[in-house]
């Protein structure tokens, strides 16, 4: 088990020394965030505000990374992978909670390495909050995407929803 | 000085809620002149959202900091306030104290900072955020809401984020639908 700056990793298997280590993937979805943070604020107070949630996935095969960010859904025009969005795809069919359903970071990042063609089970992701107060702390999974994920990627390194 | 340990028992959107009605006694108080209807319908909107990422959305852009940041409506980029609405907002929103803004942003913080996401524990994060809006008020000398009003949405519901319900029933500037 890692252990982070904001807490331990849960249940992981990543190895310190590795590639892919829990702290590293945290260091670079930071990194990703405090940058996309920065050009929205380029924009306007109100755009960086809007982001919360940032997200990392890396498929452990090719070591190629993905980013996700919450609202995606709005602005992100690329296409929805039917392995999660299409008639029987994994989300679930309805949100299960109070945000809208494939909103999450967690859904763009996989989303993106699925389009990639990596496969699921290859796939680590870590998610950290994004605003300004809590920049960087680790993040749970959704009731969404622990019931669309959880057993099926290969490890969340900020847990799951209990 | 209120017991905020009486909304450790309280949901998520019973929590907001008492956050929307402080900021109704705060209103009343600081500008009883201004119809601040059409704020308190965007705001009491959340209680039955089905989500609130949609309403945190639109909810932002009449949040004073944000609202203000440019100085035309065409210069500020809005995704959901039209031009109508923009020019009620301003109107109603000018010259108001930063004191306002916190509450109002307070609000917007207590949907964020589980979004996406879970509550951990009994969410502790968002009761210290809506006892940040007590303080305001409480430093103003402004009479606090009854918590009794919220303590019917329990904890235990949904996970904590409490079951949807009709929050014009709490206010006291909007009508009950």
């Amino acid at each position: 088990m890692g252990s982070g700056r904001s807490g331990l990793y849960n249940n992981t298997k990543g190895s310190q020394n590795s590639n892919y280590s829990p702290s590293k993937l945290h260091n670079m979805v930071e990194s990703w965030a405090n940058r996309i943070a920065k050009e929205l604020l380029n924009e306007s107070n109100r755009k960086r505000d809007r982001f919360n949630t940032a997200c990392i996935a890396i498929d452990i095969t090719t070591g190629k990374k993905y980013y996700g960010r919450n609202g995606w859904m709005k602005d992100d025009t690329s296409k929805k992978n039917a392995l999660l969005f299409g008639p029987k795809g994994l989300l679930p069919k309805k949100s299960l909670n109070n945000y809208e359903l494939g909103n999450c970071a967690e859904v763009q990042a996989i989303n993106k390495a699925l389009n990639a063609g990596a496969k699921l089970e290859n796939i680590c992701i870590t998610t950290i909050h994004a605003t300004k107060t809590q920049m960087g702390r680790l993040k749970k999974a959704c009731k969404n995407c622990t019931y669309t994920f959880k057993g099926k990627i290969k490890a969340n390194y900020a847990g799951w929803e209990d | 000085m209120m017991n905020t340990n009486q909304f450790k028992q309280v949901s998520l959107v019973g929590r907001i809620a008492y956050g929307i009605m402080c900021a109704e006694y705060y209103a009343k108080a600081t500008y009883p002149d201004k119809d601040w209807t059409p704020l308190f319908k965007n705001m009491w909107a959340i209680t039955n959202a089905q989500y609130w990422d949609e309403w945190a959305n639109k909810y932002i852009e009449v949040i004073p900091e944000y609202l203000f940041e440019f100085p035309t409506y065409e210069a500020s980029d809005f995704e959901y306030l039209s031009k109508p609405e923009y020019d009620v907002f301003t109107k109603l929103q000018r010259n108001t104290s930063p004191l306002w803004n916190n509450i109002l942003k307070k609000i917007y913080e207590m949907e964020e900072i589980y979004a996406y996401s879970t509550i951990p524990g009994i969410g502790l994060e968002s009761i210290s955020i809506l006892s940040e809006i007590i303080k305001i008020l409480d430093e103003a000398g402004i009479q606090l809401p009854p918590i009794e009003k919220v303590t019917f949405s329990h904890f235990e519901e949904r996970e904590g984020w409490g079951e949807h319900f009709d929050g014009s029933q709490l206010s006291t500037i909007i009508s009950p639908k």
